[in-house]
């Protein structure tokens, strides 16, 4: 379990970091999602035991991650502009990596051959950014981690190798319980692979929740009423709008109920369609005077 | 799921050791290079040596590349250092490739090692080829002490042990590439600097000061005083040293090598241990976002902003003084000038370390009161040397306190009267700066031996021409401790003529007695049998010729010369180019030089030394040898009648010149 309880980090004056709070339960996959400039990278540095905090605790099952080798050796991190060893090869890369990280699996990393098609001994300077971005998680992938933290994960790769490597994390989470950090600007591919989500603005956690929890609280409702007829009663209507004749309400609540409701007035015709993770932040925040459209854009 | 490691602590040294081997490897390159230049520099060119030494100088050739090593390696060692440093601790410099280092199962202080012990053992282990293979061609050639290629090998470990763990010191401090060759480079030098450009501006408004610093601080610019310090020479078994050529063959086994600087380079390399101990901690607080930043730990930017603050308020107000004021303001306004051009300076270095670390041009605005502090000190600075709150002008040592002194050209006093003639001479040049301390007069003419009318040159002296002359008092005290001051006195003939004025009691101290019986001692004793040439040159009536004389006509000679000089007659040091002066002192000169030899069967191998001094007329005995000899001279004042050269233009010997 990832725990981040009210971390506190200043760069020169600039507070990166207000008092974030993130949890991620064992064997979760969590999105961590917010506008350009909202601390994602920043905690998940401190997550890879690259930064100190301020103040608060960063911990993972339980345990400082600063300075604990104890952890980091169950921990893979792939940032964003991964770095190697300028005249490295990733067979150069995968000695160093088995040196370092005592769970390193040579057998996984050959089996895992049959997935990157990559040259190993081909320096790495020398591959394109999404060919190092598969080194990358072929290497991490090879450590066998159990908490896996990934910063704008699957930028530069092919959407083919998109779903190769979702699919190689998720089995890794469903064998081996793997956890999961992941940060993204893309909100419909989370929303593919995560289980809970985290929202963070201005280095302030808004907003977190599994994702199921989410979508049940929240439905979309299109429907058609009698002519004279009322919506009724006790919807806790978000945001409302007509095209012709066809209503489309985001209503807060239990699907269920909802869906009880609407039908005890007998409309034309009624229909609840479930809600994008996109469209849930923008009708969960629209109104919270929050930089929604920075997060979605 | 448990978070147990097995084995744990094997897994830890696994970690470090795969580091540390990477970063051996990793930088390859630059390590081949070192060794490269080691055995060019070493090995092969002592081979090179060697072969090309004629039969039975190896020895020598030997011994001469052994001395040269020492300096060879301090000013190599200084820079594969740094550049070692550059490499292993590159990762600290880029945020990338920090990350990667930071987020890898490794210890902060674990890692820093294993970076720092692979640029070690590769300084290491390349030394240990070079010097292997020099020792191993030394031995080939039968050449012997390989005990002082050992002792030089740990003389060159002491210098990396500083150089590396002082690169090192400086690696973390900053979290960029750049600047780490520039702030090791600067502090290897910076206390030199300071010193010289800090005393060359207050030469400029404080009265006395010398033109050279006593080098107190040359301590904190390792590199330089490294230099000064270490090095090797050649002993005779009575404890004498000499050029290695000068020894004979068979001297040769008796000659012991001495290493100097053990001591110092060992100090250093211990303060190598404390600056390698701090980078550590420094590392391990360090926090890994700064990489990129010209100054990485916070505490190191306040000392960031002083240093470049008064660096610059010393480099560059150095540099505007001497642009803008050519023409060197005296008095009160000279110090104004030289605080101006300081308070200049300082506001570059004040505002370009804001620029630098805050990596932006918009740093004016709220940084004022930190600049007017500096402004405030370099004026409290100045304005106390100015008006001598340090009574640094006023001092003038206790003649009891002192063991000897020393004035121009090299006239060595230790006799307790002419000590405390100086001492009274010195209160006296204090009580009369306002007349002395007049600079514009006495540009350019500081520190020449020819004393020369200031006022219309060329004209003529005149009664009212005003000759000058500079005086440095280098006092050595009881206590060990020396106080330098440097004056330049002016005075006209009359005044010099006069007793009880400076510049002739300065005439009189210079030729004292003891002074003129120090300027008779020779290097080697004169005999016929040291005389290697000796001649008189001189203008005749036939115009200018030289004579030769025999070893037995110089020892003669040089009989009457140390008579003449008992009596005070010749050896004098004459300050003012008068009319006495030139119907006193030939237009000539003579030389002896002197050599001591060897042994019967090598002539080659000799310890030189040089006599030399300017006949007068009133060197009875030296004037009647010389008479005797055929060798007739003329006064410089018959000379000038012979050339009927205008009376302004200085004579070729306007003083007596002695060994």
């Amino acid at each position: 379990m990832i725990e981040v309880k009210n971390v506190v980090k200043k760069f020169d004056g600039f507070t990166a970091l207000d008092g974030l709070d993130i949890t991620v339960p064992t064997g979760a996959i969590y999105g961590l999602v917010g506008p350009n400039g909202a601390g994602k990278s920043t905690i998940i540095r401190h997550l890879a035991g690259i930064y100190r905090q301020d103040s608060g605790e960063v911990l993972i099952d339980g345990q400082k991650v600063y300075e604990n080798p104890a952890i980091k050796r169950r921990t893979a991190y792939i940032p964003d502009d991964t770095y190697f060893f300028t005249q490295a090869g990733i067979r150069d890369m995968m000695k160093y990596y088995r040196g370092v990280y005592p769970s390193f699996d040579q057998s996984r990393f050959e089996a895992l051959r049959e997935v990157f098609h990559l040259d190993e001994k081909r320096p790495m300077r020398k591959l394109s950014k999404g060919m190092q971005k598969q080194a990358a998680f072929w290497l991490a992938l090879s450590i066998r981690p159990e908490v896996l933290i990934l910063d704008e994960p699957v930028d530069g790769l092919d959407p083919v190798m998109r779903r190769q490597v979702w699919s190689l994390v998720m089995g890794d989470v469903e064998e081996h319980g793997t956890t999961v950090l992941v940060s993204s600007h893309n909100l419909r591919e989370l929303e593919d692979v995560c289980d809970h989500v985290g929202i963070i603005h201005e280095g302030k956690t808004m907003l977190e929740r599994s994702l199921s929890e989410l979508q049940e609280n929240v439905s979309k409702v299109q429907l058609v009423l009698n002519d004279g007829q009322a919506l009724p009663e006790g919807l806790n209507i978000l945001h409302s709008s007509t095209s012709g004749r066809i209503r489309t309400l985001i209503v807060r609540g239990k699907a269920e109920e909802t869906e009880a409701r609407i039908a005890g007035i007998g409309p034309l015709f009624y229909d609840l369609i479930p809600l994008t993770l996109e469209e849930i932040f923008i009708y969960e925040l629209g109104g919270a005077d929050y930089a929604v459209k920075d997060i979605i854009l | 799921m448990s978070w147990e490691v097995p084995i744990m602590r094997s897994r830890t040294s696994s970690c470090e050791k795969t580091i540390f081997l990477k970063e051996l490897t990793r930088f390859w390159p630059l390590w081949a290079a070192y060794l490269a230049v080691l055995l060019l520099t070493m090995p092969v060119a002592l081979q090179g040596t060697l072969d090309a030494s004629r039969p039975g100088r190896e020895v020598y050739a030997y011994l001469q590349s052994l001395q040269t090593l020492p300096m060879m390696h301090l000013i190599i060692t200084a820079i594969v250092s740094c550049l070692t440093a550059m490499a292993v601790y590159s990762f600290m410099y880029n945020a990338r490739s920090v990350s990667f280092a930071a987020s890898l199962p490794v210890r902060r202080g674990p890692t820093f090692l294993a970076h720092f012990l692979a640029g070690f053992c590769w300084l290491i282990c390349v030394n240990v080829i070079a010097f292997g293979l020099y020792a191993a061609v030394a031995a080939a050639h039968g050449v012997g002490y390989i005990d002082a290629v050992l002792c030089i090998f740990l003389m060159n470990l002491l210098f990396i042990l500083f150089f590396y763990g002082f690169a090192s010191f400086c690696a973390v401090l900053t979290g960029n590439i750049i600047v780490l060759p520039l702030v090791y480079g600067v502090l290897n030098f910076t206390a030199v600097v300071v010193e010289f450009l800090g005393g060359s501006l207050l030469q400029r408004f404080v009265y006395g000061m010398p033109d050279r610093t006593d080098g107190v601080l040359t301590f904190l610019s390792p590199a330089v005083k490294l230099a000064e310090n270490c090095g090797l020479h050649f002993e005779n078994a009575a404890g004498e040293y000499t050029y290695i050529w000068n020894y004979s063959p068979e001297e040769l086994p008796e000659i012991f090598v001495r290493f100097d600087g053990f001591i110092t380079a060992g100090l250093y390399a211990l303060a190598g241990v404390v600056f390698i101990v701090l980078a550590l901690l420094i590392y391990r607080r360090r926090h890994m976002e700064t990489a990129g930043d010209v100054v990485a730990v916070k505490v190191a930017k306040p000392i960031f902003r002083w240093c470049m603050t008064f660096g610059c308020a010393l480099v560059i107000g150095t540099l505007f003084y001497q642009v803008i004021f050519i023409n060197e303001p005296t008095g009160r306004l000279c110090a104004a000038a030289v605080a101006a051009c300081m308070i200049a300076g300082a506001f570059i270095g004040y505002f370009a370390s804001e620029m630098l670390m805050q990596k932006s041009f918009r740093v004016f605005a709220g940084k004022w009161p930190g600049y007017l502090v500096a402004v405030l000190v370099i004026l409290v600075f100045v304005g106390a040397f100015e008006f001598d709150l340090f009574g640094y002008e006023r001092r003038v040592p206790d003649a009891e306190d002192v063991q000897g002194v020393s004035l121009m050209y090299d006239t060595l006093l230790e006799e307790p009267e002419n000590i405390r003639a100086v001492t009274d001479l010195h209160r006296s040049l204090i009580e009369h700066k306002e007349r002395y301390d007049t600079k514009q007069e006495t540009s350019g003419y500081v520190g020449y031996a020819v004393s020369m009318p200031v006022t219309a040159p060329g004209a003529g002296y005149g009664e009212d021409a005003v000759f000058k002359r500079t005086l440095r008092l280098l006092y050595t005290l009881k206590n060990g401790k020396t106080l330098e001051r440097l004056y330049t006195i002016r005075f006209t003939e009359a005044e010099w003529d006069t007793p009880g004025t400076d510049s002739n009691s300065l005439e009189d101290l210079v030729n004292c007695h003891e002074a003129i019986m120090r300027r008779k001692e020779t290097p080697v004793p004169v005999s016929a049998n040291t005389v290697y040439a000796a001649n008189v040159g001189g203008t005749t009536a036939e115009g200018y010729k030289d004579f030769s004389l025999t070893p037995q006509e110089a020892e003669e000679l040089y009989a009457c010369i140390a008579q003449d000089m008992d009596e005070g007659a010749i050896g004098r040091i004459w300050l003012c180019a008068s009319e006495r002066y030139s119907n006193t002192v030939y237009d000539g000169y003579i030389s002896i030089t002197l050599r001591l030899p060897g042994t019967e069967n090598a002539e080659e191998y000799y310890k030189f030394g040089d006599f030399g001094t300017t006949p007068t007329k009133d060197a009875v005995h030296t004037d009647a040898f010389l008479r005797e000899h055929g060798i007739e001279l003329l006064t410089i004042a018959e000379t000038r009648e012979l050339n009927a050269l205008p009376g302004a233009v200085p004579e070729p010997y306007p003083y007596e010149v002695y060994a």
